[in-house]
């Protein structure tokens, strides 16, 4: 029996402003405990909360690129329920008109191009954060509250179940963060919180075409995590389906990473009652044509296009084209490279995927983060199309670039790496190896034909590897063949 | 519609109140007078009419993204029943019965 | 003439000749309150401390002629539902009983920055939920004008220390007639502003969406003058109409021409024969100066109670949720994990009046009643709005009484809910609608004082004050309450 798993997201992600979505307080990350609070973000009587006009920006900018409609009214409701994290006793959110409506993700799976529906894109704002004194949320007798991300602005992004397995919910989950952090939505770090996902799984048998009943797993903290608990999951339903004992009803399930399982929380019937109303502190916002064209003008190009123009354009192999894109920095580096340089694309992101990627992680640094220059290896790649230097004094012109920012022309000229291409010059050299290695001579000229490259390696050290390789093999090759007449 | 006491038991618990029984008895008698008092509602005709929820026809009232200084942590903690480590401290959260 | 009895113009002619200095003129007051406030219990804090050091302050002020404003060391009393930085804020409530905002609101940061001298928090209905101000955890206030009776409420604690003469001005709040209400009943002005013209940033919410900080005080023109003094757009205050506010001239005399209407709802057999009376001589008053009266109609009317108590309980459960014993307020010892310490924390903190309206707010809000019964009631109030904007087509006023009863006995009332809940049948439309309405003392019945509310379009609080101050001249000042 042959089973299918159909799954759909609720994505959350923290937007990227300097100030929080009803006050002024700073998102910044990490900081001192309830150092980031004030009245509005703590629930204080009295105090009233005051929109982010950024986050309205921010959700329509992720609704334009998840080709959304935007809701010419974009209104805020509170969700009730208590929680410790939650200052006022209710969140503000988006239920009765969120800031956008039916989009969609194109994504290349293994098994064939798919658009992902997304159902709904809502703002709202981030909740407190509990830390547990003693060892773990069973064993300690307290919760200890801070504030600081209280009121941070959030999107949740609702997919269709449209994903058919849990590699498709990771992959999917990739692809959305490279958007996301393309077009400035976020940072999407997992691991700080500020990407996170729930996902509604549900299993059944090919050909059924009544969904059976899900359950919602959360707590997957990384892309990894996604893809081992709805792994787990999926087993864990079909296994059930196996014995006859499907899920008889919705469930809530969290991911434990130590144990590589997902545990039982509650049943969906329990869940809580929010009693949604719209929130008389917050006026609607009306968003019309001008606001969100001046949004759509400024969105960059995204990753999907990027790597279709790289292919198209710049003929690059498939697999760098979507590496290259993957990341927006990486991408914007590697275009201006090639504004200044005229050569092979294939050259630039041969230097960027191989040395530039194992410094950038060797370093443990981010790309943007980064001396090197793109003028800089644009003329460092034009150098050495010209045979100044060789390809392998390119790869130490290239370290010390990386690591001083310093133009290619001036290491090159200060460590004096230029390539010696002065026939003379290396022809001294040859003679001169060729009487310090008898031995070597007798040996290629007994058939060792290794002794030849041995003889290269010499010259090319006398030069401290600045010889044009060209040169010397071919001046030796006359050398030897002098004697052997 | 009118409730019973168990109802109005389950709203006591979503609203976060332990009332005692005499407390259940009394509001059940109290709500469902309230309740129908209120279904004179019923008579008035409002076909046509958006809800209104808000006490003023505003729109888009928002503020620039800018950061501003965020209050003391002193003033912040100053009413808290408990604190530990410049957190508010309350005893663990056990799931519901 | 005492202190105690004197409008705010001639208090503020004392100070600026210097016949008195603030801190004498706050001395007195606190006096005045030492003397009357343990019968009465209008005050539930009085800061004597901060009130002295604020009216040094102003008589710096004066001697300097630097910054004098109409405000410039006159006392003034808050009601305890609004935000003061250092001084406990209780709204009546156990809940809040030991609560020290860290902030101002802004209405007190406003009259701060005027000089003013904010001498004491004032008594309510806890969280402001009543008409009667028995429910505050700190006791009921008494009615100066007869002491067995109720001031009114919720604001009750702010009329009666006004009327009383124990400060010539106070704030209030008005949710649905919480400032006309007790005004009417101590014989005292009162405004409930348009919606959004003072902010409601430090207000502590009972129903956000119809809440608005008001003055109440003796004459119109001192209610006029601390109006203008909280009003204005604030940015922290997204309901805040973003207009400049209207600067303070001498309220013009002439009314003539101005059309008052009369709706023919507001005067049914339900009302006390003696306030239609009271309110039949100032619509002959009214014509006397040249007003033309008109009958208008509001159909709606009748169904105005039910549209409120919907709305504003709903609101009420949501924006008392944030009571948790968390942050801040009181806690429960009777704890065994987190929920329990929510439940037991809810159930001690709050009185019986709030627990109720919280449980049909919650009610309201659950799936089953959010359509039939909320939301019914959000289309209701548009359909008011409706009503009020084709009848004020008709009249720049209107003209209707402010409670239908004199105030009661103390106690007397406490155990018909319903009718306790309808008496504010008169009031709740203003806020429903978001319009200007202010009560004025039109005369007493038996020694105790009967008040009559005006209406008018939003943001036109300017003919309030004409119409109140022109009728206030030919009725002579009411002074019952003075003690």
């Amino acid at each position: 029996m042959k089973y299918e798993t159909i799954i759909g997201l609720e994505v959350h992600v923290e937007l990227k402003t300097d100030s929080k979505l009803c006050c002024g307080c700073s998102t910044k990350f990490p900081a001192e405990p309830n150092t980031l609070t004030c009245p509005v973000c703590l629930g204080l009587p009295g105090a009233l909360p005051v929109l982010n006009k950024k986050a309205i920006d921010l959700g329509i900018t992720a609704g334009l690129a998840l080709n959304c409609k935007i809701s010419r009214e974009c209104k805020f409701d509170r969700k009730q329920y208590f929680y410790p994290d939650l200052p006022k006793g209710y969140q503000i959110t988006q239920f009765y008109a969120p800031i956008c409506r039916t989009g969609w993700l194109k994504k290349e799976f293994p098994t064939g191009r798919r658009r992902i529906r997304i159902t709904r894109i809502h703002l709202e704002e981030e909740a407190g954060r509990s830390y547990h004194s003693g060892a773990g949320i069973i064993d300690s007798d307290y919760s200890l509250l801070d504030y600081n991300r209280s009121s941070i602005p959030l999107i949740e992004i609702v997919t269709a179940p449209d994903l058919r397995s849990p590699r498709e919910a990771k992959e999917f989950m990739e692809e959305l963060k490279i958007i996301l952090e393309y077009t400035g939505v976020s940072d999407c770090k997992m691991e700080e919180g500020s990407l996170r996902c729930d996902a509604n799984i549900s299993v059944r048998r090919q050909g059924d075409r009544e969904l059976g009943k899900r359950a919602e797993v959360k707590n997957m903290n990384s892309f990894r995590a996604v893809e081992a608990a709805l792994e787990y999951e999926a087993k864990r339903q079909i296994e059930l389906l196996e014995q006859n004992t499907p899920l008889e009803s919705e469930e809530t399930r969290a991911w434990d990473e130590g144990n590589r399982e997902t545990v039982f929380m509650r049943f969906k019937e329990k869940a809580y009652e929010y009693r949604y109303f719209p929130d008389p502190d917050l006026l609607p916002v009306i968003i019309n044509d001008d606001w969100i064209k001046g949004i759509r003008n400024k969105l960059p190009e995204l990753p999907n296009s990027k790597r279709e123009r790289y292919i198209q354009e710049f003929r690059l192999p498939k697999d760098d084209a979507a590496l290259i894109s993957s990341s927006k920095p990486m991408a914007e580096f590697f275009e201006a490279v090639l504004k200044d340089y005229s050569g092979e694309p294939k050259n630039v992101s041969n230097w960027i995927i191989g040395d530039l990627v194992r410094l950038i992680n060797q370093e443990k640094i981010e790309f943007h983060q980064i001396k090197l220059k793109p003028e800089a290896l644009g003329q460092m790649l034009k150098i050495l199309d010209q045979g100044v230097i060789s390809s392998k004094i390119a790869k130490t012109v290239f370290e010390e670039m990386f690591y001083t920012g310093n133009k290619p022309e001036i290491i090159i000229k200060e460590q004096g790496l230029e390539q010696i291409s002065d026939v003379q010059l290396i022809q001294e050299i040859v003679v001169k190896v060729m009487a310090d290695h008898p031995q070597s001579i007798q040996d290629y000229l007994s058939g060792k034909k290794k002794a030849k490259s041995f003889l290269v390696g010499q010259v090319m050290k006398e030069t401290k590897g600045k010889a044009n390789p060209g040169i010397v093999n071919v001046l030796l090759e006359k050398e030897l063949e002098k004697i052997k007449e | 519609m009118s409730l019973t006491k168990e109802q109005v038991k389950e709203l006591s618990s979503m609203a976060r109140l332990a009332l005692t029984e005499e407390e259940i008895n009394c509001f059940t008698v109290q709500i469902n007078e309230i309740l129908g008092y209120l279904k004179k509602l019923n008579e008035l005709s409002i076909e046509g009419e958006e809800p209104a929820p808000y006490g003023v026809p505003l729109n888009n009232i928002m503020r620039e993204d800018k950061v501003q200084s965020s209050f003391n942590r002193d003033s912040v903690l100053v009413n808290a029943p408990q604190q530990e480590s410049f957190c508010f401290k309350v005893l663990k959260v056990l799931e519901e019965d | 003439m005492e202190i105690v009895e004197m409008s705010l113009g001639q208090l503020r002619k004392l100070l600026d000749n210097k016949e008195i200095s603030a801190l004498e003129m706050t001395k007195g007051f606190l006096g005045h309150i030492a003397q009357l406030d343990p019968e009465i219990n209008a005050f539930i804090t009085i800061t004597e401390e901060e009130a002295l050091f604020a009216a040094r302050e102003a008589d710096a002020r004066i001697a300097k002629k630097e910054g004098i404003t109409p405000l410039t060391g006159i006392p003034i009393a808050i009601k305890d539902n609004i935000c003061t930085k250092g001084v406990k804020t209780t709204c009546g409530s156990k809940m809040l009983a030991n609560f020290i905002p860290s902030y101002d609101a802004t209405v007190v940061t406003k009259l701060k920055q005027a000089g003013a001298v904010l001498i004491g928090k004032t008594n309510l209905d806890e969280f402001a939920m009543g008409s009667s101000t028995e429910s505050s955890y700190f006791g009921l206030t008494r009615n100066p004008w007869d002491l067995k009776r109720i001031p009114g409420g919720s604001s009750g604690g702010s009329a009666a220390a006004v009327a009383a003469g124990m400060v010539p001005l106070a704030l209030g709040s008005d949710t649905g007639g919480s400032i006309r209400q007790p005004a009417a009943f101590c014989g005292i002005f009162g405004l409930k502003p348009t919606y959004g013209r003072v902010s409601r940033y430090g207000l502590v919410p009972y129903a956000s969406s119809l809440d608005q900080v008001g003055p109440m005080a003796r004459t119109a023109k001192d209610l006029a003058v601390l109006y203008h003094n909280i009003s204005g757009y604030d940015p922290l205050d997204s309901t805040t109409v973003p207009l400049l506010p209207e600067k303070v001239n001498d309220l013009p005399q002439g009314l003539k021409g101005l059309r008052f209407g009369i709706p023919c709802e507001s005067y049914d057999k339900k009302i006390d024969p003696g306030i239609k009376e009271k309110l039949l001589l100032v619509a002959d008053l009214l014509e006397k100066a040249g007003c033309i009266p008109v009958e208008v109609s509001l159909p709606s009317l009748e169904y105005a109670a039910a549209i409120y108590y919907l709305i504003a309980f709903a609101e009420a459960s949501s924006n008392l949720a944030r009571y948790d014993g968390v942050r801040y307020g009181y806690r429960s010892e009777e704890q065994t994990d987190m929920i329990s310490m929510f439940r037991q924390t809810r159930e001690e903190g709050f009185g019986r009046e709030v627990k109720r309206r919280i449980l049909l707010g919650t009610c309201f809000l659950t799936p089953e009643y959010y359509e039939d019964y909320y939301l019914k009631a959000e289309k209701g109030r548009a359909r008011m709005k409706k009503d009020f904007a084709r009848a004020f087509l008709e009249c720049e006023f209107m003209l209707t009484p402010t409670t239908t009863v004199v105030p009661n006995i103390i106690r007397e009332k406490t155990d018909d809910l319903l009718s306790k809940y309808l008496s504010e049948v008169c009031t709740v439309a203003a806020n429903l609608t978001g319009i200007p309405a202010l009560t004025f003392p039109c005369g007493c019945i038996n020694g105790l004082p009967v008040g009559a509310q005006l209406m008018a379009r939003a943001g036109k609080e300017e003919t309030l004050f004409r119409v109140a101050s022109f009728i206030e001249g030919e009725l002579g000042v009411v002074k019952g309450g003075i003690r």
